[in-house]
């Protein structure tokens, strides 16, 4: 959700980028006990922060578009830890990448794609996730003047030591196949086939795999 | 004057746009007419459909939708004040969550949210037009990747 914040950016040059951000880290608090509704709860000076900093890299490599994104954050909160302890300050890096690999030579932005984003957090008996992967592979302009997107991805947010209690699985993973045609401007549709491998598991839950079907239509006015 | 001519081409666009043959939701005038004024805006609409085939919970379809208007205010147009806008957003999620029959943590939509009227964001920016550099402060999104 959205809380009190600074945000600043600053542009080296046409490839890189630096941005910095400060946040209200009490805002997380109001919104899981369900206190901030509506979202007109926020404070100008706030008990705990959340600092961030990212440095990203926008440009083309031989001909094939590339952003990477570098970054890291740290949460002044308290936080459990797993031998029941409370700990101040959570500190995380993150890795982000989306490269083009192939380009149609008639629109340069379609073709094949690679992306991945990986976090890792450093107090690992404090974190709910203590890492997590989101990676997967798409291909623009599938179909000639269609605009579609067809796409796999993966999700994986490795629960931390904090939430295991027995030795059971206590992580759900997420594959996931989709495609999207683009109708108009402003007009799309989608399609999603998703399993979900231990669903529950991050509540201590047992289930079946599930395999789920979506299908959504998404307009810009 | 100019203020009844924009409604008017904001009103005409909705009702004649099903006649027009451009590929495109709204014409671009029904924009244009009010950025003339500073105030630039958005509506976009998602609606989802999903359905629990086999596994998790319980095997069950649901619909959930994500409404969110979003407004920008050009404080350059309007008052003088160079390179100052101010930005704001309001969601509206309805429906049901999948996750309820999934079973799942995490989610399976990412649309998927506490189903209510929500004050996204509220923030004043100050940007350059070189864009060299720029300043938000206000209610903002957290993200973990910014």
């Amino acid at each position: 959700m959205a809380s009190t914040s600074l945000q600043a950016h600053y542009n080296l040059n046409d490839n890189w980028t630096l941005r910095l951000g400060a946040f209200d880290a009490d805002a997380d608090n109001l919104d899981e006990a369900g206190a901030n509704l509506h979202g007109f709860r926020f404070t100008l000076q706030p008990n705990n922060y959340f600092l961030i900093a990212e440095a990203s890299w926008n440009g083309s490599i031989s001909g094939n578009k590339g952003v990477y994104r570098f970054g890291s954050w740290h949460d002044t909160d308290r936080f459990p830890t797993s031998d029941g302890g409370l700990r101040r300050g959570l500190s995380s890096i993150y890795l982000a990448a989306d490269q083009q690999l192939y380009a149609k030579n008639s629109r340069r932005a379609d073709g094949f794609y690679l992306f991945a984003l990986a976090g890792w957090v450093f107090q690992q008996n404090s974190a709910p996730v203590d890492y997590d992967i989101h990676a997967g592979a798409y291909w623009n302009g599938l179909i000639a003047d269609w605009d579609d997107s067809l796409g796999i991805i993966f999700t994986y947010p490795h629960e931390g030591d904090r939430a295991v209690i027995s030795e059971i699985i206590t992580t759900e993973s997420f594959f996931e196949l989709t495609y999207k045609p683009k109708i108009t401007d402003g007009w799309s549709l989608q399609g999603s086939l998703q399993y979900v491998k231990n669903p529950g598991a991050a509540n201590d839950m047992q289930l079946d795999n599930a395999t789920v079907l979506g299908v959504r239509t998404s307009f810009t006015f | 004057m100019k203020i009844y001519k924009a409604i008017f081409i904001v009103i005409a666009g909705i009702l004649l746009y099903p006649l027009t043959s451009r590929a495109q939701l709204l014409p671009e005038e029904v924009h244009s007419a009010t950025e003339q004024f500073g105030v630039d805006w958005r509506l976009d609409y998602t609606a989802e459909v999903m359905s629990n085939l086999a596994g998790g919970l319980q095997t069950k379809t649901a619909y959930q939708g994500y409404l969110d208007l979003g407004l920008g205010i050009d404080l350059e147009k309007i008052f003088g004040l160079k390179h100052t806008s101010v930005h704001l957003n309001i969601i509206n999620l309805h429906g049901k969550s999948p996750s309820a029959f999934v079973g799942d943590e995490l989610s399976v939509s990412n649309i998927d949210g506490v189903k209510t009227t929500h004050l996204q964001q509220l923030y004043l920016q100050y940007q350059p037009s070189n864009n060299k550099w720029g300043i938000k402060a206000g209610l903002l999104v957290v993200d973990e990747t910014i």
